[in-house]
């Protein structure tokens, strides 16, 4: 057999090859099309459409709805809360979840236990646990003021959620707790691979706990640390479930994100063309630490 | 032994005799509503439904139902998509809507005009009425009036409900020095389609509009300054809270935690199961005209009922005897089904005989003689209602929560009302 008969059979075998995996890939990629893509391009066209139920059909109007909305002050304060519940929510939850995955890492008597229960709020669905929250904030009648009545900390009951503050509090406080359990888990994981042996020579080298969470522990988590906060961030970017039942945006616009936006102009306000027009725009904003996530994995698996 | 041939004679037979109902009904009508899926409401409706279906055997009737928040975008996807519409169960403040598609029937040629007035009294019927066609026919109807707890009023030694605002404020007063942790007046203060109802009927009290009748924004002005000023000052002197939804007003009002809020005529029933007392409650409820500026002027109540109307589908137009028709007067006219409604729901009935078999029952006279003088929802004329619902509900808000004056809240919901107007013509 002649070299070139024998890369003209390894060229066959390769595209065999390709051929192969291509049909395994191709119902992922149809339900992939199916189910993403096609949604995601048919949001893209009717971006740049007026479409509101009573229309028969949709109108083009160019970039209309991109510079209705920018134009619109309402859109900023949408866009600053977005960046205020993310930033604060992954914050939070990063520091709780690394501290308790710290304390979780320790041996003590019930630790098996504890890791489980600590599991319990990622568990439970996201909105009955912001349905428990609205009734432990509740102005009139929530447990949190009955407490403090008690307590006499507060001689009338105060309604939490119908200030801006308390209100944007409150869904990152229930976002946080949500989200604690998952960020905990990957530290943990984290942890488990900290040698020992490198704690060890800390401490004879005068590290007390302190110097030894940031002198080796940390260091090490960093990896750890980035993607956690990356995904962190993208997941509250998406975060919609916990708002809406807790607060349904309000006070006014206080805790209205860009997942509440793009809900109310498509099924409050019936208006398709701006709900997805805004759809884009948190689109655009999810995708910058997407990217950052991607790049990370790309040159960690180079 | 089952041969092959015995089998398939069976399955054939089987087939055949199962096929047999569903033949023999040569009509199909199709019902759509939101009442039937609820819950509280489902015993009585299915029961409504299946007596239709057994005084028509020969009708094939299909219940179709969508959560309430889901009907308008459901019955207009169903008029694009040409699926049958054909007995519609909407709500008061729809008729414009719907009634612009012009593929509403007037149920004045269905069931006859001078028909239709001797079974329903004409101020309930107009309910139904758009641009001077008859276009939905009541099924319950009533307002959003305001009821008062009798006992929280006695207890802070208010005799009577008041009639004047001037009234009203001292026995909020008087509510609040008996009771410092309760809520005198629940008025909603959050959720944009409570408040807005809510916001109506004070500016109409004031003597304010939100549209003049040829549609011009007519909000900013000095009586809706004053409407939203009296709003705002409740909320200062804590005589209303930040935070309250209608069901947190009902809630409260079974609990005997506030004195006064405003619903539809539910509200009895509400009390009935939020106070745990049932049908011993219904003392303390009582119905009453909403607080008027000056003695003598007229108490405002914003108008609010189901209705039943029927579309076009190209067919030959329907008549009192044809499967629509009956099914309408089934669910409406009838006093035994009406009364049903009522003393499971707590809804009103809409025929002068079924309310006159009520004529006893105070809570039901009182709102009864309210509600006939109610205000239309000015909102629900436009066809961007839900913006407009979204402006004013964040304008009394922002004042209501302190972030800017009343004056300031009026006078940007002006703006931002004429601003949605302008691209907007009317329906």
């Amino acid at each position: 057999m002649t070299t070139a008969t024998l890369k003209g059979h390894r060229g066959n075998l390769k595209a065999q090859e390709r051929r192969t995996g291509f049909l395994f890939l191709l119902p992922a990629l149809i339900a992939f099309a199916a189910v993403i893509l096609f949604p995601f391009l048919q949001s893209l066209r009717l971006s740049l459409y007026k479409y509101t139920i009573d229309m028969e059909q949709p109108v083009f109007v160019g970039l209309g709805n991109f510079s209705r909305l920018l134009k619109d002050p309402g859109t900023t304060t949408v866009w600053l809360n977005t960046l205020l519940f993310v930033v604060a929510t992954t914050a939070l939850t990063f520091v709780l979840g690394l501290a308790w995955a710290l304390m979780m890492n320790q041996s003590f008597k019930g630790r098996g236990f504890i890791r489980a229960v600590s599991l319990l709020p990622w568990v439970l669905p996201s909105t009955v646990t912001a349905f428990l929250a609205a009734w432990i904030l509740n102005g009139q009648y929530g447990v949190l003021n009955a407490l403090l009545l008690q307590v006499g900390i507060i001689q009338e009951p105060v309604a939490w959620l119908a200030e801006e503050k308390g209100a944007m509090v409150a869904v990152i406080l229930t976002k946080a707790w949500l989200s604690v359990p998952l960020f905990m888990a990957f530290f943990l994981a984290g942890l488990q691979g900290v040698s020992q042996d490198q704690v060890d020579a800390a401490r004879v080298d005068g590290c007390e706990n302190i110097g030894v969470l940031r002198y080796v522990v940390l260091p090490h988590l960093f990896p750890t640390m980035v993607i956690v906060t990356i995904l962190g961030a993208m997941g509250n970017l998406q975060t919609f479930d916990v708002i809406y039942a807790l607060t349904q945006g309000g006070p006014i616009k206080a805790t209205t994100m860009l997942s509440v936006e793009v809900y109310k102009q498509a099924f409050q306000n019936w208006d398709m063309g701006t709900a997805c027009a805004v759809g884009v725009l948190w689109f655009i904003t999810i995708a910058i630490p997407t990217t950052f996530y991607l790049r990370i994995l790309f040159k960690r698996e180079g | 032994m089952i041969t092959r041939r015995l089998f398939t004679a069976s399955a054939a037979a089987t087939s055949l005799a199962g096929s047999i109902p569903a033949w023999a009904q040569s009509k199909a009508l199709t019902y759509v509503g939101w009442s039937q899926d609820e819950a509280a409401s489902k015993p009585t409706l299915g029961a409504m439904f299946e007596g239709y279906r057994k005084a028509n055997a020969d009708v094939k009737l299909d219940v179709v139902g969508f959560p309430w928040a889901q009907m308008q975008q459901n019955i207009l996807l169903r008029l694009r998509s040409g699926q049958p519409l054909d007995v519609v169960q909407l709500a008061e403040r729809w008729l414009p809507q719907f009634g612009t598609t012009g593929k509403m029937l007037d149920m004045r040629e269905v069931f006859g005009k001078a028909q239709l007035e001797k079974l329903i009294n004409p101020g309930t019927l107009s309910l139904g009425e758009f641009r001077g066609k008859q276009l939905g026919v009541p099924w319950t109807s009533g307002s959003i009036g305001m009821v008062a707890n009798a006992k929280v009023l006695k207890d802070a030694g208010v005799s009577a409900p008041p009639q004047t605002i001037d009234a009203f404020i001292e026995a909020l007063k008087a509510i609040k020095k008996s009771q410092p942790q309760s809520v005198p007046y629940a008025m909603t203060t959050k959720n944009n389609n409570s408040l807005s109802p809510d916001f109506q009927v004070w500016l109409w009290t004031f003597g304010g509009k939100l549209f003049d009748d040829k549609g011009k924004v007519t909000v900013n002005s000095a009586a809706g300054v004053r409407a939203l000023t009296f709003m705002v000052d409740l909320v200062k002197d804590g005589l209303v809270a930040k935070d309250i939804d209608r069901p947190d007003a009902r809630r409260m009002y079974g609990q005997n935690q506030t004195g006064f809020y405003h619903d539809a005529p539910l509200a009895r029933g509400f009390a009935r199961s939020n106070s745990g007392k049932g049908t011993d409650f219904d003392l303390f409820v009582l119905s009453m005209p909403t607080p008027v500026v000056r003695a003598g002027d007229t108490p405002q109540s914003f108008a609010w009922g189901h209705l039943l109307s029927m579309f076009n589908d190209g067919k030959a137009a329907p008549n009192a005897q044809t499967p629509r028709g009956k099914l309408v007067s089934h669910l409406a006219f009838s006093d035994a089904n009406q009364l049903a409604y009522f003393k499971d729901q707590g809804l009103f009935p809409v025929t002068n005989s079924a309310l006159a078999q009520l004529a006893n029952d105070p809570y039901v006279a009182a709102w009864t003689r309210t509600a006939r003088a109610a205000g239309r929802d000015e909102i629900s004329l436009w066809p961007n209602s839900a913006d407009i619902t979204t402006i004013v509900g964040e304008e009394v808000q922002g004042a209501l929560l302190g972030q800017k004056t009343a004056q300031a809240a009026i006078e940007n919901m002006g703006k931002r009302m004429e601003a949605k107007m302008a691209d907007t013509p009317k329906a």
